[in-house]
């Protein structure tokens, strides 16, 4: 990209229960300090200005029972009389999102908030309906149940063991001892991951992302607005989106394809051609245990099948080469269509050294990673870079 | 012959999404819904930064974006009010969450309800008068609250309002 | 890399070289949603002679809420040819159809990619076969859901109750007879007799709009759209390549999108300091307006303009709308009207296609505003074409708690 495009502040609220607040104030509790911290307001529209230009809301309606859910929001994030989208998915999306709305010129600076109360209902129920009612739906497939399928898949496939993915959880869950943000830090031991309650072979409660509420805001800017406005812009240097196909017979399971793509090509904008050595920091999108060691291998920090390896040897533990997931991951507590921007925020923060007792040292350039859809059906992969 | 000009239906799936799905009034909202089913009071927040009535009241003035979370400024408006316009449900009336019909008797009215500021501020309800020909621009209403023991904590708590019979000489009292 | 004079000038062009819009019906029993859409793409793909190989990125307009689907991109990833490639979900209402085209845009101006398809497809789930609830009734419940849950919910009726209090506002403000709101239905029945895509293309009368059964007073059902079945679809490219596809591109000048409070009656009866004297307006519309006529010249929309397709989901929504966007002054629309300088031969073409109250299926709605006035600039408009020169037009859209996208369209780049 011959322009780039900063993140130039970034809040994330505490997951957890925050249904005493509805989505509008949950959202500005994140929304204000990134307006504190970058001084804009909200301003006339389309008027030049110490303002926020645009604004974008992710928002997953089906889970509010409401078309348009994000208007819950709009009030809070600036949207009367001003321009603004709201995009039905995670809000890794949306930062992609107003990386082109900013590089296309229409906009110099854009707000980007996701929210979710995900403990308002039963996610399963809602996540089965991704499953189309005339083949699938019947047959009682949901996020659970489909990424039971895939684990085994990829157990079955390379040999995996459920002492490696509840190794995931016992990693993920320590390192978010020092996590502020995630609601669910815990020292916990292999054993407690692997005998805790099962839900669908070879997956325990412990081995789920489990449910809570949350939002997280960012403001992304212009190179020429970020270099005014912000001391420490975390630059966006690549991107990369991938869709899979739908229907889970099609696809193979083990291997994630989309992954592989989105990561390549984000690798390809931000110049890296050897990840692992590259990168400092690593946030993915573990919904799932067994997803952190799958994410890996389709980003290229280890081969095909040797996931394992990589909790095995600790390599990518706090200490270890390439840090995955310092600050607990999505498995330490995220609520739904925060997760993959979570992971965005995470990696920011190690960049601009303000991760706290998570911090990794001397973090110069992270990858942040979002999967959305049964057993990661799209992903979307961003390199970021401090300086 | 192209998938478009066979025309057999397509097989149907009943489907049902039984969520359970609670709503967050929130902090706002909440002490909003808690003074008028408790103190049969309607309050608005008055905005810090552009002075504004906010109704419902909200942590951000949708106007002027200015936060309102410390030192709240509650302002009763109402229980009076001034109707503007009215719409009155001519077809059947679903409710979206269970699929029952309603009753659509009573009109809905928008009212101005009467503040401290002019202009007042907008209100949806319904109106007690079924019959929309004795309605007009102007009249004065007045709110009409359910009985103790069926209120829920809902604006429906209010059960309608009520055409106020202006007497004369009672302004001047 | 062209610039223009304007500093938030898009960094480059955009066109429209692709164009697929299915017939739009009441129910298209053959198709399930997943087909209904890829053919609205085919013919996308047909109309700009690509393959879907040439596709790079999808943005897809979707309402997941009305059909029953969670996260329905990820089962239509397959028809929408999104298989290896990048894509993106918008969920803005009935603007939606706005959002997804405004996404491509973006995303072409951006160099994320060179050719983007934006797609919308609306299918209907019906009610319980074994139940006595009508569709229309049905439709407005899902509609009413679009309101907030505690403040507005209760005492709303969807759509249909939106657009009559628009409608209680403006007759009570500018003396427009139930006859003349009429004269305005008729010209859209009129208009969508010549389009082979509308949905309703019966003949319309004044009596018949003035008889047929109240909704929700003063609305009455020929006062508001049908529930429609179909899709759409639209191709954007750069300037470099929409040069190599067609002779014929539509040029993207300016889009603007301007959302509002999500209550409704904040958004639409706070216009002035004082209630009683709010005029019947939307606001964004009036926002999204200023926006764009004042950094595209556009001093006098009637005489700058060839032809504008405005979202009205409502005779009445497009009598307020025409004020709105400053055609005329107010209370002045429906005597505008009368004097036919909106008709497909007027001064100011108002919806020769018939507009959202002759078709109207949603998620499509404001895309297919946007391909009305390519296929007008493009001359390709058929029997409900506009004589002469088509060089500049506006589409709007509405939804949500009534938003405004729009779009400033060219023939040419200068």
């Amino acid at each position: 990209m011959d322009e780039k495009v900063a993140i130039i502040a970034v809040a994330q609220t505490r997951y957890g229960d925050m249904i005493k607040y509805n989505s509008e104030e949950l959202a500005y509790m994140a929304i204000r300090e990134v307006l504190q911290e970058t001084g804009l307001s909200m301003g006339p529209a389309y008027e030049k200005g110490d303002y926020i230009d645009a604004d974008i809301i992710c928002h997953e309606h089906i889970y509010f029972e409401k078309p348009f859910s994000a208007s819950l929001i709009l009030d809070v994030s600036g949207g009367n009389l001003r321009p603004e989208e709201k995009v039905d998915g995670d809000g890794a999306v949306g930062v992609s999102e107003a990386v082109w709305q900013i590089l296309s010129g229409d906009y110099e600076t854009v707000l980007v908030v996701a929210e979710c109360h995900e403990l308002l209902t039963w996610r399963s129920d809602i996540e089965s309906q991704v499953f189309d009612p005339f083949y699938l739906r019947p047959m009682g497939l949901d996020d659970i149940t489909s990424a039971a399928l895939q684990a085994r898949r990829y157990m079955d496939k390379y040999g995996l063991k459920r002492e490696q993915f509840a190794g995931v959880v016992v990693k993920n869950r320590a390192n978010a001892m020092c996590n502020p943000y995630a609601s669910e830090p815990a020292e916990l031991t292999l054993d407690e991951v692997m005998g805790s309650r099962m839900l669908a072979y070879p997956l325990t409660e412990l081995d789920m992302r489990p449910a809570c509420d949350g939002a997280c805001a960012m403001v992304l800017a212009s190179e020429r607005r970020a270099k005014e406005l912000c001391e420490n812009p975390v630059w966006i240097t690549g991107i990369g989106g991938c869709y899979d196909g739908y229907y889970l017979g099609d696809r193979e399971l083990a291997d994630s394809k989309p992954l592989r793509e989105a990561a390549q090509r984000a690798y390809e904008m931000a110049g890296i051609s050897h990840p692992r050595e590259e990168l400092d920091v690593v946030e993915v999108s573990d919904n799932f245990s067994y997803q952190e060691l799958m994410w890996c291998e389709g980003l290229g920090l280890c081969g095909p099948g040797e996931g394992g390896g990589l909790i095995d040897s600790g390599k990518t533990g706090r200490d270890g080469d390439i840090p995955v997931n310092p600050s607990g991951g999505a498995i330490s507590g995220c609520p739904h269509t925060v997760v993959g921007m979570a992971r965005i925020a995470e990696v920011a923060l190690q960049l601009r050294g303000e991760a706290g007792e998570r911090q990794i040292e001397g973090a110069g350039r992270g990858l942040a990673h979002a999967a959305m859809g049964p057993c990661g059906q799209f992903h979307q992969v961003m390199v970021l870079e401090s300086g | 012959m192209s998938a478009q000009e066979h025309e057999p239906e397509v097989g149907h799936i009943r489907s049902r999404l039984d969520m359970k799905m609670e709503y967050p009034a929130g902090l706002y909202l909440g002490e909003w819904l808690r003074r008028l089913t408790e103190e049969e009071r309607i309050l608005a927040l008055r905005c810090r930064g552009c002075g504004r009535l906010l109704f419902p009241p909200q942590c951000v003035c949708t106007s002027c974006h200015t936060e309102n979370i410390e030192d709240l400024d509650w302002v009763d408006v109402g229980p009076e009010g001034t109707l503007l316009l009215w719409i009155a449900i001519k077809m059947p009336w679903l409710d979206p969450r269970t699929l029952e019909f309603k009753d659509t008797g009573h009109p809905v009215g928008i009212i101005i309800l009467d503040a401290p500021d002019e202009g007042g501020v907008v209100y949806m309800h319904f109106l007690e008068e079924t019959d929309i020909d004795k309605l007009e621009q102007g009249m004065r209403v007045r709110a009409v609250f359910k009985p103790r023991e069926e209120r829920e904590y809902f604006p429906t708590d209010i059960l309608y309002f009520r055409t106020i019979q202006e007497e004369p000489g009672l302004k001047e009292a | 890399m062209r610039r223009g004079e304007r500093s938030d000038d898009m960094r480059r062009n955009v066109a429209i070289v692709g164009i697929g819009m299915t017939p739009m019906k009441t129910r298209w029993r053959n198709l399930d949603r997943n087909e209904l859409a890829n053919m609205a793409i085919r013919e996308a793909l047909d109309d700009a002679g690509l393959a879907m190989t040439d596709i790079d990125e999808v943005t897809l307009s979707d309402i997941d809420y009305f059909t029953g689907v969670n996260n329905s991109i990820m089962w239509l990833a397959d028809d929408l040819g999104a298989y290896m490639k990048n894509g993106v979900k918008y969920e803005t209402g009935g603007t939606v159809g706005g959002s997804s085209c405004h996404a491509a845009i973006h995303h072409v101006a951006a160099a994320a990619s060179d050719v983007v398809l934006a797609s919308a497809t609306m299918k209907i789930p019906n009610p319980p076969a074994d139940s006595n609830i009508p569709i229309g009734a049905m439709a407005q419940a899902a509609l009413s859901s679009g309101f907030h849950p505690v403040w507005e919910r209760f005492c709303t009726i969807g759509a249909a109750g939106f657009f009559a209090i628009l409608a209680s506002a403006y007759v009570h403000q500018s003396g427009c007879t139930e006859e003349a709101a009429a004269a305005c239905r008729v010209k859209a029945a009129r208009n969508a007799q010549l389009n082979e895509k509308a949905h309703l293309k019966m003949p319309l009368t004044t009596e018949d709009v003035v008889n047929s059964p109240l909704l929700v007073w003063p609305l009455r059902l020929l006062h508001m759209c049908p529930t429609t079945e179909g899709s759409t679809a639209v191709i954007f490219a750069s300037e470099e390549k929409a040069r190599e596809i067609t002779d014929k591109p539509v040029w993207v000048r300016d889009i603007v999108t301007i959302h509002s409070s999500q209550f409704y009656t904040t958004s639409l009866l706070m216009t002035g300091k004082d209630p009683m004297d709010s005029p019947a307006s939307l606001p964004s519309l009036v926002k999204a307006c200023e926006v764009l006529y004042g950094r595209n010249n556009i001093n006098d929309p009637v005489e700058d303009l060839d032809v504008i397709e405005m979202y009205d989901p409502s005779t009445w929504a497009e009598l307020i709308w025409m004020e709105d966007m400053g055609l005329c002054e107010r209370g002045g629309a429906w005597r505008m009207v009368e004097r036919g300088e909106t008709e497909i031969e007027g001064r100011i073409p108002v919806n020769p296609s018939g507009g959202v109250v002759s078709t109207n299926p949603g998620t499509p709605s404001t895309m297919i505003r946007y391909i009305e006035v390519a296929l007008q600039i493009r001359g390709e408009a058929g029997a409900h074409q506009i004589p002469g020169d088509v060089r500049r037009g506006v589409a709007t859209g509405f939804g949500g708690t009534g938003w405004t996208p729009m779009v400033l369209l060219s023939r040419d780049l200068d």
